[in-house]
């Protein structure tokens, strides 16, 4: 299993972005994706969500990443991709939100 | 480190988040910068409705021009001032051909693919994708350069989910094509204009 950090910008987003990336995964990875759930392991209020893949599916859910919010103005960025989910939690709890400029425009 | 040669905007706040991201070069389309977090490069992009610019080029580092037919393309393949053929539609019949892509490879123009507007057109984008990288991959020594075309934040992607969608649609090795690449562009471009003799 692999845990990818997502900052999601508007915060609000978190929702709708985890469905159409989801939609994405499922279109990109074909029937590697048959049986297969992303995991969300934790959302943080400020916009930031750990989605847990397997090792072989990394990257159609990075690929997916870049699809998600187009037409919709949600912006949508991988800050780290983690062996486990200790150091995903750790890293996602400790580095700062990368669109945090952004927040108070 | 990355390259964005296709840089819209000059919001600070967006320069910050490319910086993070791993960006180390960026190149602007728009206006003069004052740009102190990141090395800038102005860039100027040719399109139907503006060759008058091109008595403009020594005031730019980089240019550009989107090709609007085949026909006018064959004129600026041979154009000394130009760096970059650029694509940023799903327009087949603007693409270059293999000989012209081969002419482009001889004459030291490079291919850039913004991928931004051609992902907006969701499946049909993403296949149109896949076509060009697969075809023009097997030019030899044709450069090809990918940019994300960013004009605001909801533009900004992590390159390294760039290389891997380039990947997952082509099987193709795209690190190359968003760092070295342009970089290397933007070395023989300074050189081409006499910056470093």
């Amino acid at each position: 299993m692999r845990y990818v950090i997502l900052d999601v910008y508007p915060s609000d987003r978190v929702d709708y972005v985890l469905a159409e990336l989801n939609n994405w995964f499922r279109l990109l990875a074909g029937k590697d994706a048959i049986g297969v759930e992303l995991r969300v392991v934790k959302k943080y209020e400020i916009g930031r969500v750990i989605v847990g893949v397997p090792n072989p599916l990394v990257k159609y859910l990075r690929s997916a990443i870049v699809i998600v919010g187009r037409g919709n103005d949600t912006a949508l960025v991988t800050v780290k991709v983690s062996g486990t989910m200790r150091k995903a939690l750790a890293i996602a709890s400790s580095v700062q939100y990368l669109f945090h400029e952004f927040q108070n425009m | 480190m990355f390259v964005e040669l296709h840089l819209g905007t000059t919001d600070r706040p967006v320069i910050n988040l490319l910086k993070r991201l791993g960006y180390g070069l960026v190149a602007l389309t728009v206006g003069n910068n004052g740009i102190e977090e990141i090395p800038t490069f102005r860039r100027l992009v040719i399109t139907q409705n503006s060759t008058w610019k091109l008595r403009m080029v020594k005031n730019f580092d980089i240019v550009s021009v989107i090709p609007w037919s085949r026909f006018v393309l064959n004129k600026f393949i041979s154009d000394e001032r130009i760096d970059l053929i650029t694509i940023n539609d799903i327009n087949k019949n603007t693409l270059p051909t293999k000989p012209q892509a081969r002419a482009m490879a001889r004459e030291g123009k490079a291919l850039e693919i913004v991928i931004n507007p051609i992902i907006n057109h969701g499946e049909q984008g993403l296949a149109f994708l896949r076509d060009l990288i697969n075809e023009y991959t097997t030019v030899d020594e044709l450069m090809i350069v990918i940019s994300q075309g960013i004009n605001n934040v909801t533009d900004i992607r992590n390159p390294r989910d760039i290389i891997e969608l380039i990947h997952v649609l082509s099987s193709v090795n795209a690190a190359p094509l968003i760092s070295d690449n342009p970089y290397e562009l933007i070395v023989n471009a300074m050189y081409r204009r006499g910056v470093c003799t």
